[in-house]
């Protein structure tokens, strides 16, 4: 069989979707691709001319770094394979600048970009309260990294899935109801002269209620099938989170295939 | 990604990928399980800051990178038919 998307729900900052048909190893590596091999834009350096703030430039700097950036993957470069071979270039970086003075909440919005489209995906994020007579002046540099790096880089909060048992109530069930009475979940119900499942999707695979059956009625079976539930930051839309992970996993077999090909 | 042979036969292949990790090799193995043709996949990051993984594959008489060039078609095709649906 071949494996499908079926998606649930989808808004700018959570899908749900079920990965059908698809083998456990897929499955996490498609979770885990999805969280550390996606690249996305960070503060990654920054040059303080001046900060009379209550923070350090250390603490400021990390502040700085986990505030996700609108990026766009077509315009930047890795930094280790960009032209500049590492150095530093527009094509592989991006600064942001604020020279503002207190009293005043300096919000992610107060930094001007280089380029108008490469913002912070969220623009009322509090950086720092400033007060009476304290400056801060900064220049904050981002680039391209992965979540393999540091969590910053990461284009998605959660992340995760589980497996969508299957149900299965056999003849030797006597309707005793303990099952529906012990599923925390609320799963199951009962419909008429048998047990139904009500919202299989719910299933924690707790296995709670095969310990209550006396007459070992009841039975939970893993498939193939995975739900996945994934939190954007903003700096990717998540379908290009999505399809980019793919990719991903796809050009590692293919460039093994190449190096093969060329030791053969 | 860079790959060297540490050891080959007609039958077996010792590689090191260096770069990778658990989030390929896992489901490389996965591919070449599923290969009638393999009695050994298996990989093995010895040390998990260095990023030195090892993989080991044991055929029934196959040419052992035959039988990864497979299982790597097998991830691209997988690959395809859901990026196709997103
Ligand atoms: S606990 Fe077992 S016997 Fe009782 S209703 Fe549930 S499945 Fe049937
Ligand atoms: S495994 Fe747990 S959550 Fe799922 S139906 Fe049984 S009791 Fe409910
Ligand atoms: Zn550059």
């Amino acid at each position: 069989m071949k494996p499908k998307i079926e998606i649930l729900e989808e808004s700018d900052f959570k899908i749900r979707f079920i990965l059908k048909n698809v083998s456990p190893a897929l499955a996490n590596s498609f979770r885990r691709a999805m969280k550390a091999e996606v690249p996305t834009l960070a503060v990654d350096y920054v040059d303080f001319y001046v900060n009379s703030s209550y923070l350090y430039d250390e603490i400021l700097a990390h502040r700085l770094g986990m505030l996700p950036i609108k990026t766009d993957l077509e315009k930047f470069n890795m930094q280790n394979e960009c032209v500049c071979g590492g150095e530093g270039c527009p094509n592989c970086q991006i600064s942001f600048r604020l020279n503002v003075e207190g009293p005043k909440v300096v919000y992610s919005e107060d930094f001007i970009s280089d380029d108008p489209e490469i913002v912070f995906a969220i623009d009322n994020i509090p950086v720092l309260e400033l007060f009476e007579g304290q400056q801060l002046m900064l220049e904050a540099v981002a680039r391209l990294g992965t979540g393999r790096e540091h969590a910053k880089f990461q284009p998605v909060s959660v992340c995760a899935y589980k497996i969508i048992p299957e149900i299965e109530i056999t003849e030797d069930c006597t309707l005793c109801k303990d099952c529906i009475e012990a599923c925390p979940r609320d799963v199951l119900e009962a419909g008429g002269d048998k047990i139904a499942v009500k919202d299989v999707l719910n299933c924690s695979l707790c296995m709670e209620c095969i310990k209550v059956c006396e007459q070992n009625a009841i039975k939970v079976n893993e498939t193939n099938n995975f739900l996945f539930t994934v939190e954007a930051t903003g700096a990717l839309p998540l379908r290009v989170v999505m399809r980019k992970a793919l990719e991903i996993l796809r050009s590692k077999a293919e460039e093994m295939n190449k190096i093969i090909e060329e030791i053969q | 990604m860079e790959v060297k042979i540490v050891e080959i036969g007609d039958d077996f292949v010792k590689l090191v990928l260096r770069g990778e990790g658990h989030t390929y090799l896992n489901l490389l193995q996965h591919y070449l399980l599923e290969d009638e043709d393999v009695i050994v996949a298996r990989y093995n990051i010895p040390h998990p800051l260095v990023g030195e993984p090892h993989l080991y594959v044991r055929t029934k008489g196959k040419n052992p990178l035959e039988v990864i060039r497979r299982a790597n078609e097998k991830i691209v095709e997988a690959c395809n038919t859901l990026i196709e649906q997103i």
